[in-house]
């Protein structure tokens, strides 16, 4: 019996069964108890009130979303795009201002690099919320519609938030195929540019914006723009980012920018200084040095910091409901929640999504990391 | 022993420290320091002038609404000077953003309790004092801040209720921090460990909660535990709070730890195996002392994550620093007062997360320089 209990074998079986039954027994334990207090509740389980009516409204939502007709599914659709929408902007503005900042700090420029440097501490060493609640405040105090900024006729920015040009696309189903298929063809034969100058992305850029101008000089503009006007007591056509929305993205995108910024400025300084030196040393100017040399060796130890950096700008979209904006949480973990009492379903739903939304962007980031990596022999 | 003693005993005498030599000021260097620094290019000679024309512009206006033309006494509204910060809210209720509504009698327990907090700093990571000690300290420092701050044993309980301010923040902070320290190395050991059952039970642990944000585990702690607990049974919100602080920040520090555990020599646990020790006593006495001192720096910055995050209980309603001073300036006395309080908090955490910050690149600086 002694050597059959210090057999390694039984003894590693034995210890996972124990760690199993417990998880077992506790998920159970919760789930009985949740089953008592819903049945007192008089609730009962499953996913039948993503089909209802939602009732209530959401401040801005990118789709439409009709707090009388729209169901939960709806509400939760709303708060998923709300949640990308910021993301992806904030991914964004996150990455050229925290580039911003690391050029700065690693700037010959005593000034500009001490500036940088009193931004980057500053921000990084108080807390997210400050940064909302404080830019939240300030964008209380914007103008009203009448006395709003006014960017060059474009674009207002008022109490009501950003009004900027709307893009509208022209064509329809049949011709925008058509653009497609000769889009997906003219980057075969970039693809065959690039294998001669390595340079992809300004290619296939260039060839898109050729592209589009051929395009409407010969048949229709294929997009249109419509610059907000003022009617009333607001600005019609175009389109206007809510306050809320504006002020969570730059809080959340300098916060993160200035975490991002240490990242990048660590990487650089990581990359031997001989590196900047050989390449001097043959006679290339530092900013080609800087381009060519430092910054795609540096790029591999700055992708998987800075993709942690990113998921965390994702998750604090979640904040938005201190300020009124609503992604998956404000929508289906919040009002959805309160509304049905459906709890367990709100938060699952709340949880999965977040999950799938961190895979995709943990995915692409993995792609670009691999992409980028050193081919070592 | 370093580079310096060995030299000397080879060649028998002491080498003279190289002394920084006393350049005399001369107005050539600090032409040719302020030429190279700020008037390199053209491009640095604009940039620096237009920052210098920035600071200008700024910095006195700045001073003069902080300082010289603000209000530091006083007693009510009609006292603040127009068009500066007013500070008298600031001074009046102090002592509320310190101690939130603990009794006042028993302050002290406040007082001995920061004491005992801000002594774990310069002793937990202190390189002269045998680990034993350091474990004891970290195992002792939650129950010794529970019994002064929320009281039990000999001292009068506090209700829940008269927990706010810094104390509050210092409370969470501190004890979530020591708390989940060791749910983080089971974690992480969990993480490693060869059993796929409960390999696998970690890291979907791990996943889950990194993937979804902490707010998101704060309102299911105010709203849906209930839900799982039996009828009748309530948990008070702090404590939910606490917990929910300890497991998640657990996930962020398994995976330092874990970090730290791979960087350790593989050669080192097989020479403990070949040794007869089991797995226990490699990890407990030849992996965790190297990993764990090794992921102090990151540790530290773990910490300042956290400490920034215990702000997020105040949208459940608990009254940390940022909650009370928000609080005092919602008084209808105060209202209209838009920057002062963002200013206090926003000085108050940059002070501590800064200087927290500066001691872990010190510590950060040590180790490496003890691995040469």
């Amino acid at each position: 019996m002694h050597s059959f209990l210090y057999n390694r074998k039984v003894r590693d079986t034995l210890i996972q069964l124990i760690f199993f039954a417990v998880i077992c027994f506790g998920i159970t334990y919760l789930a009985l108890n949740a089953a008592t207090n819903m049945r007192d509740a008089g609730l009962t389980s499953g996913f039948d009130f993503l089909f209802q009516r939602a009732g209530y409204d959401i401040s801005y939502s990118l789709i439409h979303y009709d707090p009388k007709t729209s169901t939960h599914l709806m509400a939760w659709a709303a708060g998923m795009v709300n949640t990308i929408a910021f993301a992806v902007v904030a991914i964004l503005l996150t990455t050229v201002m925290a580039l911003c900042l690391a050029v700065m700090r690693l700037s010959q420029n005593f000034l500009l690099s001490k500036v940088s440097l009193c931004l980057v501490e500053y921000v990084r060493n108080v807390p997210i919320l400050v940064h909302i609640s404080v830019w939240y405040t300030l964008s209380l105090m914007l103008p009203s519609v009448r006395q709003a900024f006014n960017f060059g006729d474009v674009s207002f920015l008022s109490n009501r938030g950003l009004s900027i040009p709307s893009v509208e696309w022209n064509y329809g189903l049949l011709a925008s195929l058509v653009f497609a298929a000769l889009w997906i063809v003219l980057c075969f034969f970039v693809k065959k540019r690039v294998s001669t100058t390595g340079r992809r992305i300004i290619s296939v850029l260039l060839m898109t914006v050729v592209l589009v101008v051929l395009a409407s000089l010969v048949f229709t503009p294929v997009v249109s723009f419509t610059t907000p006007k003022l009617v009333g007591f607001n600005f019609k056509h175009g389109w206007t980012l809510p306050p809320e929305f504006i002020m969570l993205i730059i809080a959340v995108s300098t916060y993160s920018a200035a975490h991002g910024s240490e990242v990048i400025r660590g990487s650089i300084l990581a990359i031997s200084k001989g590196q900047m030196e050989a390449g001097l040393a043959l006679g290339v100017r530092p900013n080609i040095v800087m381009n060519k040399v430092i910054i795609p060796q540096a790029l591999h130890s700055i992708i998987p910091p800075m993709t942690s950096i990113y998921i965390n700008v994702l998750k604090a979209a979640a904040l938005g409901s201190v300020v009124g904006f609503m992604d998956i949480m404000g929508t289906m973990g919040g009002s959805s929640l309160n509304i049905t009492g459906q709890a367990i379903e709100c938060i699952v739903i709340v949880m999965v999504s977040y999950g799938i939304l961190n895979l995709i962007l943990a995915a692409i980031m993995g792609r670009f990391n691999k992409a980028m990596q050193l081919k070592g022999r | 022993m370093n580079h310096q003693a060995s030299i000397e005993k080879i060649t028998g005498k002491p080498i003279e420290a190289r002394a920084k030599k006393e350049v005399p000021f001369s107005f050539s260097r600090v032409t040719v320091w302020i030429k190279r620094n700020l008037f390199n290019t053209w491009l640095d000679s604009v940039v620096t002038l237009a920052l210098i024309a920035l600071l200008c512009l700024l910095l006195p206006k700045a001073l003069d609404w902080l300082f010289f033309s603000a209000t530091f006494s006083g007693t009510n509204r009609a006292d603040c000077a127009p068009g500066a910060a007013c500070w008298i809210p600031i001074r009046q209720y102090m002592d509320y953003y310190i101690y939130g509504p603990f009794p006042e009698s028993e302050q002290w327990r406040v007082n001995s309790a920061f004491a005992v907090g801000l002594f774990a700093f310069p002793l937990l990571f202190s390189q002269r004092i045998p680990q034993k000690w350091i474990v004891a300290y970290i195992l002792v420092l939650p129950v010794v801040l529970w019994l002064l701050l929320k009281g039990g044993f000999i001292f009068e309980d506090i209700s829940t209720s008269a927990l706010g301010g810094l104390t509050l923040t210092f409370f969470l902070g501190i004890i979530a921090m020591c708390l989940s320290l060791p749910v983080s190395i089971l974690l992480a050991l969990g993480r490693q460990s060869q059993l796929p059952i409960l390999r696998w039970a970690c890291t979907g642990y791990i996943e889950i909660i990194r993937s979804v944000p902490v707010i998101t585990f704060l309102f299911m702690a105010s709203l849906v535990l209930q839900l799982f607990l039996p009828s009748g049974v309530s948990i008070d919100v702090l404590f939910r709070v606490l917990f929910v602080l300890i497991f998640v920040s657990a996930v962020y520090k398994a995976e330092i730890i874990r970090g730290a555990i791979q960087a350790v020599p593989k050669g080192q646990i097989e020479a403990s195996y070949a040794m007869g020790c089991g797995y226990w006593k490699t990890m407990a006495y030849v992996v965790m002392p190297q990993a764990l001192r090794n992921s102090v720096p990151a540790l530290i910055t773990n910490f300042i994550g956290l400490f920034k995050e215990t702000t997020l209980v105040m949208i459940l309603g608990l009254l940390e620093v940022m909650g009370a001073i928000n609080a005092t300036f919602h008084n209808a006395e105060w209202l209209g007062l838009h920057a002062e309080g963002p200013i206090v908090i926003s000085a108050f955490f940059f002070i501590a997360c800064f200087s927290i910050a500066q001691y872990g690149a010190y510590l950060e600086r040590r180790i490496k320089r003890t691995k040469h």
